[in-house]
Formats: C-alpha cells, sequence, structure tokens
C-alpha cells in the first residue's frame, strides 16, 4: 500500500480542500485501498515555494498551488497569467484542457515532477473603500496590494495605481490601518480572509483568471503501477472538473455572504476600457518571451 | 511512541550540551528515522524555507534599533528619565519594563520581535542597576508575550483565518486580557522584589527630572512615532522596526553625536550574530515542525478530547492543559495551524464562544513561547541578553505561574473575556 | 602557518562585512519603500523578495560565526562536572551532531541550489537557487568547524593538556 501527501495552501474551508477530498475518496475507492491521500491543508507542509520544492525532491507527494508560484521555474505560464487574456472562463477551460495546457503539464516532468491538471481559483477581483471602480481612472492613486506577479504590477503601475507586493500574512492588518488601501483577489479569497470587515466596495473587475496545478512527484507517480497511474490521472480530472464547477455554482453565495456582511457589490465595470488601458502588458509579456503563447491561446476562443 | 521518541532525543541532547537548535535537529533526524523518511532534503528545505519571511525581518531590525539605543545614548537618556519618575520605587526599572512591554504590544505583532527589543534596551539597564539577572530576564520575557494578545498581532490572524474566526472581534476582545497580563505582571513583580536586596534610590527633585525629560525627549518620541506610524497606516509592524532602527541611528549621530562609525560596524556585526543564532533555532524548530505535523500527532491526541463535549468548562480546561503540553515543545504558529482546524469543531459543538476560545489558544501558546525545551521568546531572549537559559528558566517560573493561574481564572469566568470584547466590539 | 592564520582572518572578516552590508542594504530598502510609498505613492517592487534574501543569508552567514564562537544556546552544566576523558569524549559527540546535522543541510541546500538556478524570483530577478545557496555555504563551513573541532579535543586529549574544550 502506498499513502501519498497532498499538500495546499488553503483553508480546509476553502475549495481546494473538498478537491482534496473528493480526491483522496476516489483515489482510496478505485485502488481498493492500495493507494491511499493523506491531506495537509492550510500551507501545513510549507508555504507555496517550500511545497513546490518539496513535491521535486519527493518529500512532498502531491500539490496544489498557484500557477502562478512556478513562473519563475516555468516562463511561459507567465502568458496565462496576463490581463484579460480570457474573454471567459469557457475561453480559459478550453485553452487549459487543450493543447497549451496538455503541453504544459508535460513540462513539469522536466522539473520532476507529473502535472495532473488546472483546477481554479477564479477571477481576480478588486476591493477597496475609497469607492465603486468602474473605468480605469477609478483604480488611480490607489496603494494596492499585489502578488508577485510581473504582469499584474505592471498592470497596476499602468494605471496609475501604487502596486506593494506586501506578504499577505500582512494584507488584513495593512488594509485595517490603511497602509495599503486595496487589494485584489479571486472572491473566495476575500472571503475566507475577512478582508470584507476592512473593505467597503468589491468591483467584480475580473482583470485576471487565477489557475491552480495540481502535481505529483515523477519518481513516486511512475513507481505506481499503470493502473494505478491511470486512476490518478483520471481521478484528477475529474477532482478538477468538479472543483470548478463548484467555484462556479458557490461564486453567487459567496457574494451574497458578502454582501450580507456589508460590502457594496459593483458589477458594473467597463472592462474593455480596462483591457485598452493595460495592453501593453502583453507587449513586454511578447518582448521577452515571444508571441507563441498569446498566439495559441487567442487562437482557441 | 513518536512524541516519547522526539522529546528523549531532545531533552538528553540539550542535557549532553548539544546547543538547542542542533539537539532540535537531531530528534528531527531521530523522528525521521521512526518513520522511515530519512531525507537531507527534508532538513534543509523546512529550515531555509522556514526563515525565509518578511514578518521575522522585523527581528533584526529591532536588534539594530536596540544596539544603537544602546551605544548611541538613547537607552542610557529614558533610564535616566525612567530613573526620575519611578526610580525612588523598589524595582522601578520592573514597572517601566511592564508599561514599556504593554506600549510595544500595541504597536507590534510579534512577540520574539518585542522581547528582542525589551531585552536588549532594558536588560543592560536592569543589570546596570544591580537587579538580579534571571528574575530581570524573566520579567522582560513574560511582558514580550503581551504583544500577540493585544491588537495588532500575527497569530490573532492566524486564528482567525484557521477557526474561521471573525479577526476584528479577535482584535477588539484581545484588548482586555492583554491589560490583564501586563496587570498580573505589575502585582507579582511588586510581590518578588519586596524578597529582593535592591536598593530604591533617593527620590529626584523637580530639576533634575526636567532636565532628564529635556535630555530625553528625543528618545522618548520613538514610541508615539510607532504608535501613530502604524495606528494611521503610515507603515505595517514589520516596518515600524526598520522605522525605530533609522530613527535611531539619525537620533544618536545627529542629536547625541554618540554613534561613530566604529561602533556601527560592531553594532552591525552584533545584531548579525544575534539573528543568526535566534532565526537558525526557528529553522530548526519549523524541521520538527514539519516532521511533527506528518506524523500527525496533534490529531490523535484531539481525538480523545471528543467525550468532554458535554462540560464546557472541563473541555476547555483539557484543551488548555493539552494546547499547553504542545506549545512546551512547538512553535506557535504551527501550534495554531495544526490543532485550531482540528478543535473548532468540537469547540463550537460544545458551544464555547469561538472568539473566547481563540484568545484563550493563543494567549496559551504564547506561555509556551517562555517555556523550555523549545521556546522562541526564551531563546530569543537568553540570546539578546546574553544569559544563560536555566538563570533564565528559573526566574521566568513565577511569571508562568501567573499567566497559569489568569488562565484558570478565565476558565471558570469567561465573562472577564467575553464582556469587555462586546464592550469595545459594540 | 602565519600566512594561514592570516587568510583565515581575513575569510571571518570578509564575511563580517557582508553581513553588515547586507545588514545597510536591508535597512535601506525596507525603509526607502515606506518612505516613497507614504510620501510618493510610489514604491520598489523587489523590496520584499530582496530583502528576504539578504535575510536568509544574513542568517545563515551569522548562525556560522556564532558557531566558531560557541555563542549558539547550550546548556553544558553536566559537561562540567566531568573528569577530563569523558568530558572529552562527550565533547567529541557533541561536535559530531553538529558534522551529521551540518552535514545534511549542506547536501540538502546544495541540491536546492542546483535545483532551483534556473527558478527566478518574478519581481527581484533573484534565482531562488541562489537563497539555498546560503543553506549550503552554511552546511558546508558549520560541517568543517566540526570537524576542526573534533580533531582539536582529540588533540588535546592525546598530548595531555588538561584544558579539553572546546
Ligand atoms: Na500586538
Ligand atoms: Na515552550
Amino acid at each position: 500500500a502506498t499513502e501519498l501527501k497532498f499538500a495546499h495552501a488553503a483553508p480546509d474551508t476553502d475549495l481546494q480542500q473538498a478537491l482534496a477530498e473528493h480526491f483522496a475518496d476516489e483515489v482510496a475507492k478505485r485502488t481498493d485501498g492500495e493507494v491511499t491521500v493523506k491531506i495537509f491543508p492550510h500551507g501545513q507542509l510549507g508555504n507555496d515555494q517550500q511545497m513546490i520544492s518539496g513535491t521535486r525532491s519527493g518529500i512532498v507527494d502531491i500539490v496544489m498551488s498557484g500557477l502562478n508560484n512556478v513562473d519563475g521555474l516555468m516562463p511561459q505560464v507567465g502568458g496565462l497569467l496576463l490581463p484579460y487574456i480570457f474573454t471567459s472562463r469557457e475561453h480559459a477551460y478550453k485553452v487549459l484542457d487543450g493543447e497549451v495546457g496538455q503541453s504544459l503539464l508535460a513540462d513539469f516532468e522536466d522539473f520532476g515532477m507529473k502535472g495532473l491538471g488546472f483546477p481554479e481559483n477564479g477571477y481576480r477581483n478588486i476591493t477597496n473603500s475609497r469607492g465603486p471602480i468602474r473605468e480605469p481612472e477609478d483604480v488611480r492613486g490607489l496603494n494596492i496590494r499585489t502578488n508577485n506577479s510581473a504582469a499584474l504590477n505592471e498592470m497596476f503601475a499602468l494605471l496609475g495605481a501604487n502596486p506593494q507586493p506586501l506578504p499577505v500574512s500582512e494584507l488584513y492588518t495593512a488594509l485595517e490601518t490603511g497602509v495599503v488601501d486595496a487589494q485584489e483577489h479571486p472572491i473566495p479569497i476575500t472571503h475566507s480572509f475577512h478582508y470584507d470587515e476592512v473593505q467597503d466596495y468589491l468591483s467584480m473587475t475580473e482583470h485576471s483568471y487565477s489557475m491552480l496545478f495540481i502535481a505529483m512527484n515523477l519518481k513516486k507517480f511512475n513507481a505506481l503501477t499503470p493502473e494505478q497511474q491511470q486512476v490518478i490521472v483520471d481521478v484528477a480530472q475529474e477532482a478538477t472538473a468538479y472543483q470548478r464547477q463548484m467555484s462556479i455554482d458557490k461564486e453567487a453565495s459567496i457574494l451574497a455572504d458578502l454582501k450580507e456582511r456589508g460590502m457594496e457589490i459593483n458589477t458594473d465595470v467597463d472592462k474593455a476600457a480596462f483591457q485598452a488601458a493595460v495592453a501593453s502588458t502583453w507587449d513586454s509579456y511578447k518582448a521577452k518571451f515571444g508571441d507563441d503563447m498569446i498566439t495559441k491561446i487567442l487562437a482557441a476562443q | 511512541m513518536t512524541l516519547v521518541i522526539f522529546l528523549s532525543v531532545l531533552i538528553v541532547s540539550i542535557l549532553l550540551g548539544i546547543p538547542v537548535a542542533f539537539a532540535l535537529l537531531l530528534a528531527s533526524v531521530a523522528l525521521m528515522l521512526h518513520m522511515d523518511l530519512f531525507s537531507a532534503d527534508i532538513l534543509a528545505q523546512s529550515l531555509v524555507n522556514g526563515v525565509d519571511s518578511f514578518a521575522l525581518l522585523a527581528i533584526p531590525f529591532f536588534l539594530v534599533a536596540g544596539e544603537v539605543m544602546a551605544s548611541g545614548g538613547l537607552s542610557r537618556r529614558i533610564v535616566r528619565l525612567a530613573m526620575a519618575y519611578v526610580g525612588h520605587r523598589k524595582g522601578g526599572l520592573g514597572y517601566v519594563a511592564v508599561f514599556t512591554a504593554v506600549v510595544l504590544a500595541g504597536l507590534s505583532g510579534s512577540a520574539a520581535a518585542d522581547a528582542a527589543a525589551l531585552v536588549a534596551i532594558l536588560f543592560p539597564m536592569m543589570k546596570g542597576a544591580g537587579y538580579p539577572e534571571g528574575r530581570s530576564a524573566g520579567l522582560l520575557a513574560a511582558g514580550g508575550i503581551i504583544a500577540p494578545v493585544i491588537p495588532p498581532s500575527v497569530p490573532l490572524i492566524l486564528i482567525g483565518v484557521a477557526g474561521n474566526i471573525s479577526i476584528t472581534k479577535l482584535f477588539m476582545g484581545g484588548i482586555a486580557p492583554g491589560l490583564m497580563m501586563g496587570a498580573a505582571l505589575l502585582i507579582t513583580w511588586s510581590v518578588l522584589v519586596r524578597n529582593e536586596p535592591m536598593d530604591a534610590k533617593p527620590k529626584a527633585d523637580k530639576q533634575e527630572r526636567r532636565a532628564a525629560l529635556r535630555d530625553g525627549i528625543w528618545a522618548l518620541c520613538l514610541p508615539f512615532i510607532i504608535i501613530i506610524g502604524i495606528r494611521f497606516g503610515i507603515f505595517t509592524p514589520t516596518e515600524a522596526a526598520v522605522v525605530a532602527a533609522v530613527y535611531a541611528v539619525l537620533v544618536s549621530t545627529l542629536v547625541y553625536h554618540e554613534l561613530t562609525w566604529a561602533k556601527f560596524f560592531h553594532v552591525l556585526i552584533s545584531a548579525s550574530k544575534s539573528t543568526g543564532m535566534i532565526m537558525f533555532l526557528v529553522g530548526s524548530a519549523m524541521v520538527a515542525s514539519w516532521l511533527i505535523t506528518v506524523a500527525q500527532l496533534p490529531q490523535e491526541l484531539a481525538q480523545v478530547l471528543a467525550p468532554l463535549i458535554d462540560s464546557p468548562r472541563l473541555l476547555m480546561a483539557a484543551i488548555m492543559l493539552l494546547v499547553l503540553a504542545i506549545g512546551m515543545v512547538m512553535d506557535l504558529s504551527p501550534t495554531v495551524l495544526i490543532l485550531v482546524p482540528l478543535l473548532m469543531p468540537v469547540v463550537r459543538t460544545a458551544g464555547i464562544d469561538p472568539v473566547y476560545f481563540g484568545l484563550m489558544f493563543i494567549m496559551n501558546t504564547c506561555i509556551g513561547l517562555i517555556t523550555p525545551p523549545v521556546g522562541t521568546v526564551l531563546n530569543v531572549v537568553c540570546g539578546v541578553g546574553k544569559i544563560r537559559v536555566e538563570k533564565a528558566v528559573v526566574g521566568i517560573l513565577p511569571f508562568v505561574g501567573v499567566y497559569s493561574l489568569l488562565l484558570i481564572l478565565f476558565i471558570i469566568f469567561p465573562e472577564l473575556i467575553i464582556v469587555p470584547m462586546r464592550l469595545i466590539a459594540g | 602557518m602565519s600566512l594561514l592564520r592570516t587568510a583565515l582572518w581575513w575569510a571571518w572578516r570578509g564575511i563580517d562585512v557582508a553581513m553588515a552590508a547586507s545588514m545597510v542594504v536591508m535597512i535601506v530598502i525596507v525603509f526607502v519603500n515606506v518612505v516613497l510609498r507614504y510620501g510618493f505613492s510610489s514604491g520598489i517592487l523587489a523590496t520584499a523578495e530582496a530583502s528576504r534574501f539578504l535575510f536568509v543569508w544574513i542568517i545563515m552567514l551569522g548562525a556560522v560565526v556564532c558557531l566558531r564562537d560557541e555563542a549558539h544556546l547550550d546548556l553544558r552544566m553536566i559537561e562540567r562536572t566531568l573528569p577530563r576523558v569523558p568530558r572529552a569524549l562527550l565533547r567529541m559527540v557533541v561536535w559530531a551532531v553538529v558534522i551529521l546535522t551540518s552535514g545534511m543541510l549542506f547536501l540538502g541546500a546544495f541540491r536546492q541550489t542546483i535545483d532551483n538556478w534556473g527558478n527566478i524570483s518574478p519581481l527581484s530577478g533573484i534565482p531562488v537557487g541562489a537563497m539555498y545557496l546560503a543553506g549550503a555555504v552554511a552546511g558546508a563551513l558549520m560541517a568543517v568547524i566540526g570537524v576542526l573541532r573534533v580533531l582539536i579535543v582529540g588533540w588535546t586529549l592525546l598530548s595531555g593538556d588538561e584544558e579539553v574544550a572546546p
């Protein structure tokens, strides 16, 4: 019997945990308990960097993390993280489940990992306390907390905001005291980290689609029987589809809950204007890594 | 069994004179062998990634600030000032220490950083004034762990997320127990100094007081700069540490003219060494925590609690004992992250107020920070104060005792926490 | 011999200077970022990544210097009560533990350095491997210190010196 350590950084109330549990149940069932999965949520086995390094060296067996966290290893993923690169969720699914996604999953093998699938965190949306964000002009002058994505930092600089890549552990207090006055995350994160308590407005800018990836240590994968390998691959695909669907279904209830907790939700966003204002982030990416990825993504529309 | 192996290797190694950081690594290696998981990668990755943290940057910055204050003339002036006003009381610097600790707690979210600042600034003065070393270090360590209870607090945010508890309510609720911890320290100190052979100085006259105030005003401004800076969002608690360091450098060069290049270089080396010592230990504790997590040790313990669900106070007492035991050997963050999600369902089912539970949990894990064998704040205090662990442990004992009494009081009368919380949170 | 001693002195001095310089750079970039954000609504994107990188190097080099100076926290009550020979043997055991664990740190961190040399931090451009390199360097230096201390203890034991420290 084999026991696999499955690590992710989300709280155990998050959909990522639901995915992991679904995965664990199905794998155990379909391998007659020969392969079991032990879940370590909440970054118990380390931050994203450590979970990914750990999966490469084999001290963690399976990792689920934001795709932006492998940007340094595989610069080609940067194309998927560009603002407004996907016209819809369906477009994103088509790309990730199609040729681009398949070749990306194969690329994980260069780093000792077996790529298994791309669940989602959802669209990134801006929250702040100054007012609803409808036009690019409404972002100007905001001190906004950003993650470590080069493209998103460039985007907010272009919009005249001041991007500040603070660690997420300091974000709540920073928003409360006003060190930064805005943040952008998929709404499940805004919800589970209670940013609504210190932010008044949520604007559905949907400026970037945040995807996750699941990957397994390659040696550990290859040590399984061909049947067990097939189970892992199949279940990962099913769990991904299951989690994406739940993510869509849950959006309405999260928004309702945020509203009830006192947030004003603004859906009136001029996305075309935003897209035009940040178009040069695509050019910066092309100049560095070529336009191969962007062409393929756009072709899949 | 796993816990026995870990603890016995750790304790025997420490008794044999192996440095605590390496003893932790050896105990981790023992766990690896026990779990059939021997790997240099686990050790190296947990250690290096464990110290790669922006929030912990506050530690070297406060170390630099403290050392600059010491060698740049700020500390001497704060001492003169404090002595002028409370020096005539027996053990006056101890009262200064508690007030400073409570003020610092309102500025920073990290017990280790607060303890480092307190010890770096106040310990040399207390030693210089002839206070018993162990007792003084104990008071400063106990003062340092007020930081995570009074907002802002990284651990309260952590437990809010891990247990799905309102962080605002945790913050509002932390003020009262934090102040009570400070009051408990004041009372304990006043009782303790009665039996200590320390001299009270003659009361300073008005002129002397005014001179001390005029001379010390620049040094005294620092806490206000930090309070205002954090409160009004000019900088984060981590950044406050760097502001303190820069301010201390500016005042000691431009105003007091006491910090020379040679002294500054020496301060930087000394702060780097202390940083290395403290943080290498943090990293080693992370290696142990990683293995304890994988062994799923705390989970087994949590299951034992399930039968107590019908009597909330008994359940609370049992949980507090469990947390105290785990807090002895584990760092605060992993204890919170591993135990809280497991305990929350039991706690909610038993009808215990989640905010009250969260505050009790953090207070309890904070006590673990100053108890051997694994106590981050204890180690910081010993490292920065250059005092032997065994001496500090004896000095800390009465304060651990009084904090435990406070916890028992809160278990019997949860209202002591809940009522002020509802008043402040509205 | 004196040439070796001079070289060693300069090497340790170099580590001191590297730590002090890193500390100053760390203070300056974090402080300047505060000033830029509050005063000019601007900032240095690489601040967090670069300061954490320097932080890890300071920690690792600082840990090595502390091992040289025996400044790490330890409890040496039992050792002091022992007679000469068991005391020397006990010190050898202590340093053997340092060699074992430092050696593991070196091996693991060295592998991570190689694996992550091409893993570029997105905002600062610093390879993640360069951070692990700090662990590898510290592990190697601490293991070497450990080996030298075992030899010294053994030498003093054989030569009949009364004092068997370190
Ligand atoms: Na605090
Ligand atoms: Na402890």
